[in-house]
């Protein structure tokens, strides 16, 4: 997939004001536009859509959740069930935007932003690795439920508590195995130096371009438009 | 400058709230650019040896160690790890532990960079090194989608780029297949080539290293127990047995003559190139009839395979217990390409199958179906008579036992008593049901001793060992095991083929995925996958005797049958 060529700092102060806008309105018909926003920025990067779906769909019985319990707020102003979409969308916006970041944001752009930012390298690395390891970790609990299941083990019968006990054969080895490749990963980062000064080679100078410079400017068009509608027009609210 | 590499004397080392040590009075000297491999039993200190070379015991695993480690001049216990990194390299067994990058530019350029190197230099190492790797063109691909092989020639291209002169491999090619194994080899012996780094490799196959080592050193029990030229160990089979070290299956094929006076120990071949030129100083008859005898006794237990067996009908619902019958199987994950491609199979109660062929060959997306784990996309898969469909997993634990590659996913219970428990209390069984079974595994898999202990606690093998007892608790009719021997040791890969051998005896249908063609060879039926499809299923000597389908697989057959072609070639000379 082609990474957008902007600055890292760019790409942050976009996704920092496209969310805060998602809290400006609670407006179902708001919020889609916002999503539909959204959409077309992962058509433009061609955001792989397989990879979206997976993403989503076990987060999906959260999202009905939030639209149920919401829904049946018959008290609140406007309805119940629009501010249970307004949700609702806000969390899909939330991964796509995501997506769309983590996609097309190399582990060096974000050690480029954390430097400029002036984050400790030790909770730069934290973050870094995180973002590497949840898909392994993901890897290994579909490994380890696989070897469970082959045992006898259900998670799907029995009522609540039983569910919750069920979690165990799989949680245990989860947190074993966790610690096992956080044990090699750490001996791993030491013995090819991590540490071993107070900061590292940074790939290339931070600088804006033209683009950045014209994506920031219609950027803040839009947040401009997004603060008078909602704060002088007192539109997009329930 | 010091011609010394690496320089140990009186090393002694105890892990945190330990009263045995570790490794004990370890004294070595290891001269600059040779290649040094470290044999030993599992739990004999290798790992915690390596460790202590470039510093990450004790300053990163606290305890207390004892004793002076140099490392290109340098003390491993005062210099800091991070300043020893480009001096000394080190790369473990698993490499998916071992990547910090997203990308593979980024994970090479990872050790560079923390030294502060300009933008230029680490670009030239990424490059140069990628290019060692075989790994040119990889630059900006994600690092989690590589096949294991390439994992682990990128954790060596990144330790690579940080220069140092003494490279330090953990059993490097243990999660890999053969062609794998051969690529990460074929590195080792281009920097080899380079003459510019002391190599030190931790490995328990001899077949790897023993042509490639300028010395060997065996530990046991934290001990050097052997230290010297590869081929005075490698020929003396009465040590190897006693350091818990597996022969070349060619140099136990000529043991017999030197019991008898033919040959002298110092003759012993390591390779069947050295095994064909002896053949001329061994008189014809007697070699064949000495030559017989061992491999009637290697392969007792193929030949007799299948006399009692059962063969499965043609359609599964008639069929006894211990049956596997496939039809028309097809398979794909979310990717439009297949993984399993119009599978048809039948094995017989009382089998003892192999499923060989390369990674992402469809083989364990095979053996998933037969528990349920995967429901076919297409065709139907019976077993002990029950189509799969209509059938959960769980429902299927009691009719196919599944004991998966790594045991650690498996256990997780306080106790090996309550782990062999747990299948049977999910089963439904009375305490007292419950205890009497859980004794009887107990005794079966000689784990009594171990009844209390934590299982997480337990040495590799016996961890393993413990996966099969616990999936063969509730009597499956059919066992299937994913590279049962992976990682063990000589005793603990013999312990438990042992096992194996022994349930297949009492008519359990035996299924192993494996690499290992000695092992596969062993079976009384050889599968061949390769792209989701059967290649070829037949005997071992039918499989390995057929150079197209090996050469297809990426196969090399393994030394018994390149030994037993031999022989037949001498017999009809004779």
């Amino acid at each position: 997939m082609q990474r957008i060529r902007i600055d890292i700092r760019t790409k942050a102060i976009l996704f920092a004001g496209y969310m805060s806008m998602t809290f400006f309105f609670n407006d179902p018909r708001y919020m889609a536009g916002l999503f539909f926003m959204a959409c077309a920025v992962a058509f433009l990067v061609r955001l792989p859509w397989d990879k979206v779906v997976k993403f989503v769909l076990p987060l999906l019985p959260l999202v009905l959740l939030i639209l149920v319990c919401t829904g049946l707020n018959i008290n609140h102003t406007g309805g119940g069930l629009a501010l249970g979409i307004t949700y609702a969308v806000r969390i899909l916006i939330f991964m796509l935007a995501s997506m769309i970041v983590q996609q097309n944001t190399s582990q060096t752009d974000l050690l480029q932003l954390f430097q400029w930012l002036k984050f400790p390298g030790e909770i730069s690395f934290l973050f870094l690795t995180a973002l590497r390891f949840i898909p392994a970790l993901n890897k290994k609990r579909l490994q380890i439920t696989e070897a469970q299941t082959a045992r006898g083990s259900t998670s799907h019968t029995g009522g609540f508590f039983h569910s919750i006990r069920s979690f165990v054969p799989i949680v245990i080895p989860l947190f074993a195995s966790s610690i096992q490749m956080a044990n090699t990963l750490s001996i791993s980062m030491v013995s090819r130096g991590f540490g071993y000064g107070k900061t590292w080679t940074p790939d290339y100078k931070l600088t804006f371009k033209a683009l950045d410079i014209i994506l920031l400017l219609v950027a803040a068009a839009v947040f401009l438009l997004a603060v008078y509608v909602r704060f002088v027009e007192k539109r997009g609210c329930l | 400058m010091t011609d010394m590499a690496v320089q140990i004397k009186d090393l002694t080392y105890y892990y945190p709230d330990s009263a045995a040590p570790c490794l004990s009075g370890i004294s070595l000297n290891i001269p600059r650019n040779r290649f040094i491999v470290i044999m030993g039993v599992n739990g004999a200190g290798k790992t915690s040896l390596a460790l202590c070379l470039n510093g990450i015991i004790p300053q990163l695993l606290e305890g207390r160690l004892l004793g002076e480690v140099r490392v290109g001049g340098k003390d491993a216990r005062k210099t800091r790890t991070q300043s020893l990194a480009g001096t000394v390299g080190l790369v473990l067994q698993d490499p998916e532990s071992q990547i910090i990058g997203l990308t593979v530019a980024e994970d090479t350029a990872f050790g560079p960079r923390n030294l502060g190197l300009s933008p230029g230099e680490i670009e030239e190492r990424v490059q140069t090194e990628l290019a060692k790797t075989g790994l040119s063109g990889y630059e900006s691909r994600p690092t989690d989608e590589l096949s294991g092989g390439e994992k682990q020639r990128l954790v060596l291209a990144g330790v690579l780029a940080m220069r140092q002169d003494v490279l330090v491999l953990d059993e490097p090619a243990s999660e890999l297949d053969p062609e794998g194994r051969a690529r990460l080899y074929a590195v080792l012996d281009q920097l080899r080539r380079e003459g510019s780094r002391t190599i030190i490799v931790i490995e328990h196959a001899i077949e790897d290293v023993w042509h490639r080592a300028d010395e060997v050193i065996v530990l046991k029990e934290g001990k050097v127990a052997w230290q010297g030229e590869p081929r005075l160990l490698f020929q003396n089979l009465p040590l190897l047995y006693l350091l818990g070290i597996k022969p070349l299956t060619v140099s136990r094929y000529f043991w017999p003559f030197v019991e008898k006076g033919w040959l002298t120990a110092g003759e012993i071949p390591l390779s069947i190139e050295e095994a064909a030129g002896l053949l001329p100083k061994l008189p014809v008859r007697e070699f064949s009839a000495t030559a017989g005898e061992f491999s009637a006794a290697e392969n007792r237990q193929s030949s007799e395979e299948g006399k009692d067996r059962q063969a499965a009908g043609q359609e599964g619902e008639n069929n006894p217990a211990g049956t596997v019958v496939i039809r028309g199987l097809t398979h794909r994950y979310t990717s439009s390409v297949l993984s399993l491609d119009n599978i048809h199979l039948e094995i017989g109660k009382g089998e003892f199958a192999a499923l060989i062929g390369p990674n992402g060959a469809g083989k364990t997306t095979l053996t998933k179906h037969l528990n349920g784990l995967l429901k076919p996309v297409r065709g139907d898969v019976w077993v002990s008579g029950k189509n799969t469909r209509e059938f959960g997993t769980a429902q299927l634990a009691a009719t196919v036992g599944y004991v998966f590659q790594n045991p650690d996913h498996q256990l997780f219970e306080t106790t090996v008593e309550k782990e062999l428990a747990f299948g049977l209390k999910k089963a439904g069984m009375s305490p007292e049901a419950v205890n009497k079974r859980v004794e009887e595994v107990l005794h079966d898999f000689d784990l009594t001793e171990y009844r209390g202990v934590h299982p997480l606690t337990l040495g590799k093998s016996v961890r393993q060992l413990l996966t099969v007892a616990a999936a063969l608790v509730l009597k499956p009719d059919i066992l299937v095991v994913d590279e049962p021997t992976k990682g063990l040791d000589w005793p603990g890969a013999q312990r438990m083929m042992g096992i194996m051998k022994k349930l297949h005896r009492e008519g359990t249908t035996v299924i192993v995925i494996t690499h290992d063609m000695e092992l596969a060879a062993q079976a009384g039926r050889v599968i061949v996958l390769k792209d989701g499809r059967i290649l070829r299923s037949g005997s071992p000597w039918e499989i390995f005797t057929d150079e197209a389908c090996m050469s297809s697989a990426g196969i090399i057959p393994p030394q018994i049958v390149r030994l037993r072609q031999l022989q037949q070639s001498l017999s009809s000379l004779s």
